[in-house]
């Protein structure tokens, strides 16, 4: 992968001013919220339930902002028209959902390192039982989470490409239910349940591996002829 | 397999397209020579964008073949380094300045020196003084400069442009006729031209490709094909070829 390239696709990212702070809001607001609702955990379970919201929040914070800038970065590009010119540039089409996969996971990525940094944070307020990270947290959020994130950004991107409007929006409505649905969720983690569990992250890691590897035999389907007759859809 | 002529830059060979049940495409065939600034002239609907898709490997074609130098655009990225296209819209984001969206395509075609070939063509489209404005905030026609600046980074050896005055007032139709000759005298670049504008093709093209109701009705060199139909209105022609199916 040409990082050079990569670098440009990070940064356009960055050039939609709306997008980067609505996802700076939620990341904020999020956090806080949910940093602050630990203190009503019961003491034993202090450790547990600070790695559980480390973990689960991480995963939502980071599905939501993958949904978000994989609209901007692939959607946006069908709704513009630029992606016809893009296709006729030597990258490939792989090439190019590749580049625009990984771009919009770091960008998630980058929020949920400044999640968990948030919700630690909280940790400092008077009253306040949040505790630092276990170390499998750490081994969550910097080997399984990336790997997750690439898989659903990959996933978006793909649906994204190939879809017109209608399906899309289909998809969207979908999504949103998921994430509403996983803030639920995200409360529910803190009392029991085992997201910060080794079982937890081996499962994560697989569902992430076999996405990624579908995704790869999947964008054999993927061709331009696809891309392009489905802009009339979203324009 | 086509052979290649060393002369021919683009060629379609029996291509026919569909969506769908509807034929858009049936059975076309032409040669672009390499050097030669050629019209695709057509009726709304007749085929020209779908044709120019086909050749960049945009469409895939249900029967028959497009090539750019004996190769296929799709399958050969080298070929790709070597097109440069201008489409109905101009490529570029509206969000990032006129410089960041040439530095992203010039990362693209890994151009060395590109701050310098970038600002090289600034300087050509009359856009220097403009390169850190938002792209959103440029004219249409400032926009179709950017857009031909962009198709041009990679020193192509054929241009690809698709109505490219569409929306351009007079004075700035004048101004991008005269860039595209310029160009195509300085570098000897092959352009195909997709356009409706019958008076500005005739300024700048030296061969002509008439398509209406799914095939090619005409083709040939701009002034053979005057002294054929007596006349020096290259829009006559076009009518004449359009009402006779080709049929002179």
């Amino acid at each position: 992968m040409n990082f050079n390239i990569l670098k440009n696709e990070f940064k356009k990212i960055f050039t939609n001013k709306a997008t980067v702070w609505s996802v700076f809001g939620i990341v904020v607001i999020w956090s806080l919220i949910f940093g602050f609702t630990v203190p009503e955990i019961d003491a034993p379970n202090l450790q547990i339930a600070s790695n559980n919201l480390y973990i689960s929040l991480s995963t939502l914070i980071g599905f939501f902002v993958t949904y978000l800038i994989a609209t901007q970065v692939f959607l946006a590009e069908k709704r513009e028209k630029t992606i016809e010119t893009l296709l006729c540039t030597p990258l490939s089409l792989k090439e190019i959902w590749k580049i625009k996969s990984v771009a919009t996971a770091i960008f998630a990525e980058l929020s949920c390192i400044f999640s968990v940094i948030l919700v630690y944070i909280c940790g400092f307020f008077p009253k306040s039982n949040i505790l630092f990270p276990s170390w499998n947290v750490f081994i969550y959020l910097f080997v399984v989470l990336p790997l997750f994130l690439c898989a659903i950004a990959g996933l978006l991107g793909y649906i994204e490409f190939l879809f017109g409007m209608k399906e899309n929006r289909i998809v969207n409505f979908i999504i949103v239910f998921a994430i509403v649905f996983g803030f639920n969720f995200v409360g529910a983690s803190m009392k029991k349940g085992g997201f910060s569990s080794w079982i937890f992250l081996v499962i994560i890691l697989c569902i992430s591996l076999a996405l990624l590897i579908l995704e790869s035999f999947l964008t054999k389907y993927l061709n331009k002829e696809k891309i392009v007759t489905s802009i009339e859809d979203v324009t | 397999m086509i052979k290649q002529n060393k002369n021919i830059a683009i060629e379609v060979k029996n291509l026919s397209k569909s969506f769908k049940s509807k034929l858009v495409l049936d059975n076309i065939s032409f040669n672009v020579q390499q050097g030669s600034i050629t019209g695709f002239f057509g009726p709304n609907g007749a085929g020209k964008t779908t044709t120019m898709r086909i050749i960049l490997g945009l469409l895939y074609p249900n029967s028959g073949c497009a090539k750019v130098f004996g190769e296929d655009v799709d399958k050969s990225s080298d070929i790709r380094n070597r097109i440069g296209v201008l489409l109905e819209q101009n490529g570029m984001s509206d969000r990032l300045s006129a410089y960041d969206n040439l530095d992203y395509y010039a990362t693209i075609y890994n151009i060395k020196d590109k701050q310098e070939k970038i600002n090289s063509l600034l300087k050509q489209m009359g856009l220097f003084e403009r390169k850190n404005e938002k792209i959103g905030t440029f004219s249409t026609g400032m926009k179709k400069k950017l857009g031909l600046a962009r198709a041009l980074l990679n020193d192509p050896d054929i241009l690809f442009l698709d109505e490219p005055t569409v929306g351009l007032d007079p004075d700035a139709q004048k101004e991008f006729r005269n860039l595209i000759l310029d160009l195509s005298k300085q570098k000897k670049l092959t352009v195909l031209l997709n356009t409706h504008n019958l008076n500005e093709a005739q300024k700048v093209c030296t061969d002509i490709i008439v398509i209406n109701n799914t095939k090619i009705r005409y083709s040939g060199n701009l002034k053979e094909t005057l002294q054929k139909y007596k006349t020096r209105d290259l829009e006559k022609v076009y009518f004449e070829v359009v009402k006779n199916n080709g049929l002179v």
